[in-house]
C-alpha cells in the first residue's frame, strides 16, 4: 500500500473520504486511515488540503498508452484522467475532435489509438462522448467501460473503475478483461489541456448562432429554481445566484450530466433524471419543503421547511 | 422522398420506483414495472416528425424483457410497426449485446435509411448504443440531434453544439441519437395507452433475426452494487429559525471552500 497518512499533518478535513471512489479510507479518532483495499489511484493525495497523505509509489516502468479525447481545449475530465494514468506512471496524450460528424470523429479516435498502441482511450461521459466511445470500441474490438466516476490504469496495464448505475442511485467497482479499453468519464472541473486535433474529414456544417443553453458545462456554481416556487422565492434565488456568481437554470431543462463545485437547488423535488444530471456536483445544497424529497439522495446539505423563508435568510447570510 | 425510418427503444425499470434498500444493500426494483426509457421519447418525437415530413411510416424495435410495455408507449407516437426481440440469451446482455441484437433486427427487416435512438437509458445510462449500432451497420452517426429534416438524397439534422446549434447534412444510412433535452416530447395519456394496447406487436427471437450467438459483451464486469450515497455526508441543517440555519449552512459551505 504505497499511500500513507502523516497523522501529525492530518486535520480531519474528510476531503479524502469524498475523493476515494473505492471506500478505502475512514476516519479514526479524527484522522484518516487507509485500508488494504486501496487501489493506489492517488485521488486522496490530490484531495488532501494539508498534504498529509503521501504516495510512496516508485515510478512504473510500464509504458501504458493513454489517449484522452475531448471536444475543446478545456477538459472537464483532465483531473480524473491524470489521476488514473498516474498509477501506471503514464502521461495521457490529449487530442480533440469535432463531434459534428460523430462517425468520422469516432473513426479518427480508433485510428489514432491503433497507431499509438493505446491501452486506454478516455472520453467525457457527456455530449457525444458515450456514442463516440461505443463506435470507437467496436472499431477497435475493445472493451467498453462507460459512466466512470474514477478510473485507474494500474502498472500491470489493468483498468479498474468506479461507475454508477440507475441514474447514480448505485455504483460498483468494475474491472475489464485484458486488452484495449475505451472508457467514458463523468466531467468534473474544467482544466486546460495541451491537445492536438485529430485528423478527420470535415462534414458540411453551419453554425446557426442560436444558443440552445448557457455554457453550463463550464459553470462552477449553479442555482436551480423549481417550477412551482413563489415569486418571493424566485427573487431570493436570483439574489443568491448573484451573490454566488452562479448561473441560474430551470432544472427540468437540463439533460447532460453537470459537475459544478456548488449546486444550490431551491424548491426542486429531484426527479431521477434531475438527480442523474447533478449527482457529480462537488457540493449540493437542497432548499426544500419536504426533507424526504428525492433530491436529498444527492444533497450534502439540506434546508428543510419554508422554502421562501430559507431562501431569503440565505440571501442575508451570504 | 419516402424513406425507411426505424426507432430503437429500450425498456427500463420505472426510474421513479427504483430505490436503494439500505438494509439489504441492493437495488430494489421490485415495484419498478418496465416502462419506455424516458429519454427515448425524444427519439420517437424526431421519428414522428421525420416520418410526417417525408410521407413515410416508422417502425419501433425493442430488445429484451419489458419490450412489450415499452412498445405500447412507442405506439402512441405513431410507430406503425412494433417489433419485440425476446430471447433467453438476452438475459444479462449489456450495451454491446443489446446493440448487436438491435443491429441484426434492423438488417433482418431489410435495413433502414434512418435509425433513431435515445441519448442513453435511464437504467444504466451508457449512451454507447447509437455508436455501436452505427459501427455494426457501417452507417453515419449524428449525436445530440434536436431536429431532423429530409434534404436531397440525405438527411439534414440540427445538433446541439458546444455553444450554438449546428446544421449538418449527411448521407443515409445514418444512426441519429436524439438530444436529451431541447425536444418537446408529447405527453402519453392513459387513454392513448389503452388505444395503443390494441396494436399488434411482432415478437422475434435472436435466431429469427439471424443474430450471431453468443452476444458480444463490453468486457466490463461490475463488482457488487453499493449505494452511491455511502460517502455523501448528507447533513440536515438544524437551528431555531431560518436565519440561524442559513448562517450555519453558509459556515459549512465556507469550510468546504464552496463559497
Amino acid at each position: 500500500m504505497p499511500v500513507t497518512v502523516d497523522v501529525a499533518r492530518c486535520v480531519g478535513s474528510r476531503d479524502c473520504l469524498g475523493a476515494c471512489a473505492f471506500a478505502a479510507i475512514e476516519m479514526r479518532e479524527g484522522k484518516a486511515h487507509v485500508f488494504d483495499n486501496c487501489t493506489d489511484c492517488d485521488a486522496c493525495v490530490a484531495a488532501c488540503p494539508t498534504q498529509a497523505i503521501v504516495s510512496e509509489r516508485a515510478p512504473s516502468s510500464v509504458a501504458a498508452g493513454v489517449l484522452a479525447v475531448d471536444f475543446t481545449a478545456d477538459s472537464a475530465i483532465a483531473g480524473v484522467v491524470e489521476r488514473g494514468a498516474r498509477a501506471a506512471g503514464a502521461a495521457a496524450t490529449w487530442a480533440t475532435v469535432d463531434a459534428a460528424d460523430a462517425a468520422r470523429a469516432a473513426d479518427a479516435i480508433a485510428t489514432a489509438a491503433a497507431q499509438r498502441g493505446s491501452t486506454l482511450v478516455v472520453l467525457p461521459h457527456a455530449g457525444a462522448g458515450p456514442a463516440l466511445a461505443g463506435r470507437a470500441s467496436a472499431r477497435l474490438g475493445a472493451n467498453l467501460l462507460s459512466g466512470c466516476v474514477e478510473l485507474v490504469l494500474d502498472d500491470a496495464g489493468q483498468v479498474r473503475a468506479s461507475r454508477t448505475q440507475f441514474g447514480g442511485t448505485a455504483k460498483a467497482t468494475a474491472r475489464v478483461r485484458a486488452g484495449v479499453t475505451v472508457a467514458t468519464v463523468y466531467p468534473r472541473g474544467p482544466k486546460p489541456i495541451a491537445a492536438v486535433a485529430l485528423e478527420q474529414p470535415q462534414a458540411t456544417t453551419n453554425e446557426s448562432g442560436e444558443k440552445p443553453q448557457p455554457p453550463l458545462a463550464l459553470a462552477r456554481r449553479i442555482v436551480a429554481v423549481g417550477d412551482a416556487v413563489s415569486s418571493g422565492t424566485h427573487q431570493a434565488a436570483m439574489a443568491i445566484a448573484q451573490a454566488l456568481g452562479a448561473v441560474v437554470i430551470e432544472p427540468s431543462a437540463q439533460g447532460k450530466p453537470l459537475a459544478p463545485d456548488l449546486y444550490v437547488a431551491i424548491g426542486v423535488g429531484g426527479s431521477t433524471e434531475h438527480n442523474a444530471v447533478f449527482r457529480n456536483s462537488r457540493v449540493v445544497v437542497a432548499v426544500i419543503d419536504d426533507a424526504n424529497a428525492p433530491i436529498v439522495q444527492i444533497a450534502d446539505f439540506i434546508l428543510a421547511g419554508d422554502v421562501e423563508a430559507h431562501a431569503k435568510a440565505l440571501v442575508a447570510a451570504l | 422522398m419516402t424513406m425507411r425510418i426505424v426507432t430503437c427503444v429500450a425498456a427500463v425499470p420505472n426510474p421513479d420506483k427504483v430505490k436503494w434498500d439500505r438494509f439489504r444493500q441492493l437495488l430494489d426494483v421490485q415495484d419498478a414495472e418496465p416502462v419506455l426509457n424516458p429519454f427515448d421519447r425524444n427519439a420517437l418525437e424526431l421519428s414522428a416528425d421525420l416520418a410526417k415530413q417525408s410521407g413515410s411510416a416508422f417502425e419501433a424495435i425493442c430488445v429484451g424483457a419489458g419490450a412489450t410495455a415499452a412498445l405500447r408507449e412507442a405506439a402512441v407516437f405513431g410507430a406503425q410497426r412494433l417489433i419485440a426481440i425476446e430471447d433467453d440469451a438476452l438475459e444479462g446482455a449489456d450495451e454491446c449485446g443489446v446493440a448487436a441484437a438491435l443491429s441484426s433486427a434492423v438488417r433482418s427487416i431489410g435495413g433502414a435509411d434512418v435509425i433513431l435512438c435515445g441519448p442513453f437509458a435511464a437504467a444504466f445510462g451508457s449512451g454507447a448504443v447509437p455508436g455501436l449500432i452505427s459501427a455494426h451497420l457501417d452507417a453515419s452517426l449524428l449525436v445530440d440531434a434536436v431536429g431532423v429534416q429530409t434534404s436531397g438524397n440525405g438527411i439534414s439534422a440540427t445538433l446541439l453544439g458546444e455553444a450554438s446549434l449546428q446544421q449538418i447534412e449527411i448521407a443515409t444510412p445514418v444512426v441519429i441519437a436524439a438530444a436529451p433535452y431541447g425536444i418537446k416530447a408529447r405527453a402519453i395519456s392513459p387513454l392513448l395507452l389503452v388505444k395503443a394496447a390494441k396494436r399488434a406487436i411482432e415478437s422475434m427471437t435472436l435466431a429469427a433475426i439471424a443474430c450471431p450467438l453468443p452476444l458480444p459483451s463490453s468486457g466490463a464486469v461490475d463488482g457488487p452494487l453499493e449505494s452511491n450515497r455511502a460517502k455523501k455526508s448528507m447533513e440536515l441543517i438544524e437551528g431555531p429559525d431560518a436565519m440561524a440555519r442559513a448562517i450555519t449552512l453558509v459556515g459549512a459551505l465556507r469550510e468546504r471552500s464552496a463559497v
